[in-house]
């Protein structure tokens, strides 16, 4: 008896728990639509949220959205698929190589303290503003922290682990694809996790700059005629893919890092 | 057929305590095909290996007949290790040579395996995976293999299970059933049992001389603990000033244990002949003096 009634308090400290995050934003939104109301709150400052809701639904009933959402989601994983590819492999021949080491990492180490973001007017000298202009931008936007993350995550593969492994005589391929690959995984996820938040900022600024479709254009189109509305819009929408990425990039840690300690139980359970 | 001799050995590896009773010689090695003549003989003549200035090993010779098991001793920073170090391969001698069978080392490589302080396994491959690291699938099913030989260590249950949630024993035996489903016919143990609680040190003791008497491998171990050492060994050596300083033959009948007659009075021996003043040994005098001044950070990362 004295055991039920514990799991009923446990169970009550465990709604408790999940609800009391949730009221400060209920809250927050709730004033938030009653300045509206009342008129406390200029719709060309913020629209009520209810109007952000009934904008998001008649886009995406329209289609409309749809379409930008494709677009802008097409060139983040196209640029994400190639800055991300080239970085992996360079950090992988500069992470095992010596002599790619010398050569290459410190052309790169440099060129990495260049910010994206300020290449751009050369870059639409170079690209114009059409699809390229955003691939290479968001190319080099999740470049470095794959690069860099993969470096360092081979450079810091346990010696001890290679050593026994080269005493059960592998070498070569297998010694890399049974020991070294598998070790420097963490940090290449972290890496990729990294890009991920990235990706979306380099092309959110690439698309407001210079667009004419995707999520980015809808927005600053929106702007122009004083949509408000809209904008959240874009702004929840991009806000919502962020959160779609770091969740794939978490699922795919999940999985590959199912044999690491700290994510035992969560294989356990599974 | 096959299965039916597994549960055969299964059943005598059921507990610990019945592999002190495990049927010991003449099993035949069913892990792979027999070699002939099952231990390697290793001849190690005048072995040097310097640390910069420091100097660990110098003239170094050793003959260990096959089959034999060996425990080498010596204060921590002695040079053991790295004496097994070289012979494994691990490490370059600076001189010397080391014969196989009368052959060069590196022809035999796939013969000798290694046991390390720690376990090394992979934490990214389950335990089966683990032992069947480097396995030749042209030989054979790998995790028929593979499972086989952890059923030898008694760990058959916890194939499918991640290295991290073994205890720091079960780590050591699955490492144990690494080394020994390539059936090396030279077996380095290099400190294996150092990080084991005492009742799991015994029963690994047990377990790798119950193997060792299965397979009849020739057995080198580096170990601190010179009771170890006793119960283990056929040979114990000591490693003194660069050099072999003591090479003792071990005659208690086996399995061994510390109550039985002479094995105290052994252990007492050769304990007092490690615990006495290594520097009061004219030879090594000078440049154990020298070297303890300047390499004492060194002596941490060269043993």
């Amino acid at each position: 008896m004295s055991a039920t009634s514990a799991s009923r308090s446990e169970r009550r400290a465990r709604w408790r728990d999940r609800i009391v995050p949730t009221l400060l934003p209920v809250l927050i939104l709730v004033l938030w639509e009653l300045a509206s109301r009342f008129g406390w709150l200029s719709n060309r400052v913020l629209p009520e949220p209810w109007a952000v809701v009934k904008a998001f639904w008649t886009l995406a009933l329209s289609g409309e959205m749809w379409q930008h959402v494709a677009t802008s989601t097409w060139r983040a994983l196209s640029g994400f698929a190639l800055g991300g590819s080239l970085a992996l492999g360079l950090g992988l021949l500069t992470g095992s190589l010596r002599s790619a080491e010398t050569l290459l990492d410190s052309t790169l180490q440099m060129l990495r303290n260049i910010p994206p973001l300020a290449l751009i007017p050369l870059v639409i000298l170079w690209f114009g503003i059409d699809e390229s202009a955003k691939l290479f931008l968001v190319s080099l936007g999740v470049f470095f922290p794959i690069y860099i993350n993969t470096f360092h995550g081979i450079r810091s593969v346990d010696k001890g682990l290679i050593e026994m492994a080269r005493s059960y005589g592998l070498t070569g391929w297998p010694l890399y694809r049974h020991v070294i690959l598998p070790g420097a995984l963490p940090a290449i996820l972290v890496g990729v996790r990294f890009s991920l938040g990235f990706m979306w900022v380099i092309l959110i600024v690439a698309e407001t700059i210079s667009a004419q479709a995707g999520i980015g254009y809808m927005t600053m189109n929106a702007r122009e005629f004083l949509q408000t509305d809209v904008v959240l819009v874009g702004i929840l929408l991009y806000a919502l893919l962020g959160k779609l990425a770091d969740l794939l990039s978490k699922g795919l840690e999940r999985w590959w890092l199912r044999w690491h300690p700290g994510y035992q139980s969560a294989a356990n359970a599974a | 057929m096959m299965s039916y001799e597994l549960e055969l050995e299964v059943a005598a590896l059921g507990g610990l305590t019945s592999v002190r009773a495990a049927p010991l010689a003449k099993a035949p090695m069913r892990v792979e095909p027999q070699r002939p003549g099952s231990g390697a003989a290793i001849q190690a003549e005048g072995l040097s290996k310097t640390y910069g200035e420091r100097g660990v090993l110098r003239d170094v010779n050793l003959q260990i007949a096959p089959g034999e098991f060996v425990a080498i001793v010596g204060r921590s920073g002695c040079g053991k290790s790295t004496l097994l170090r070289l012979i494994a391969g691990l490490e370059r001698a600076d001189g010397g040579t080391i014969r196989f069978d009368g052959g060069t080392r590196a022809a035999h490589s796939n013969e000798i395996r290694l046991m390390f302080q720690d376990a090394r396994l992979l934490p990214w491959k389950r335990v089966l995976d683990n032992v069947a690291l480097g396995l030749d699938p042209s030989l054979g099913d790998v995790r028929e293999r593979a499972r086989d030989a952890l059923a030898q260590v008694g760990l058959a249950d916890r194939a499918g299970d991640w290295p991290a949630v073994l205890s720091g024993g079960q780590r050591q035996r699955v490492a144990l059933a690494r080394a020994l489903v390539h059936a090396p016919r030279l077996l380095l143990l290099d400190e294996p049992l150092g990080a084991l609680d005492a009742l799991t040190r015994i029963e690994m003791q047990r377990l790798i001389e119950s193997l060792w008497q299965r397979h009849q491998f020739t057995a080198l171990l580096v170990t601190h603990d010179v009771g170890e050492a006793v119960a283990l060994a056929d040979r114990v050596l000591l490693i003194e000033s660069q050099q072999i300083a003591l090479d003792e033959r071990i005659e208690l009948a086996r399995p061994r244990s510390h109550v039985q007659v002479g094995f105290a009075r052994q252990e007492q021996r050769i304990l007092d002949r490690v615990l006495s003043q290594p520097a009061a040994r004219g030879a090594g005098r000078e440049a154990i003096d020298a070297g303890s001044v300047l390499a004492v950070p060194a002596l941490r990362w060269a043993i």
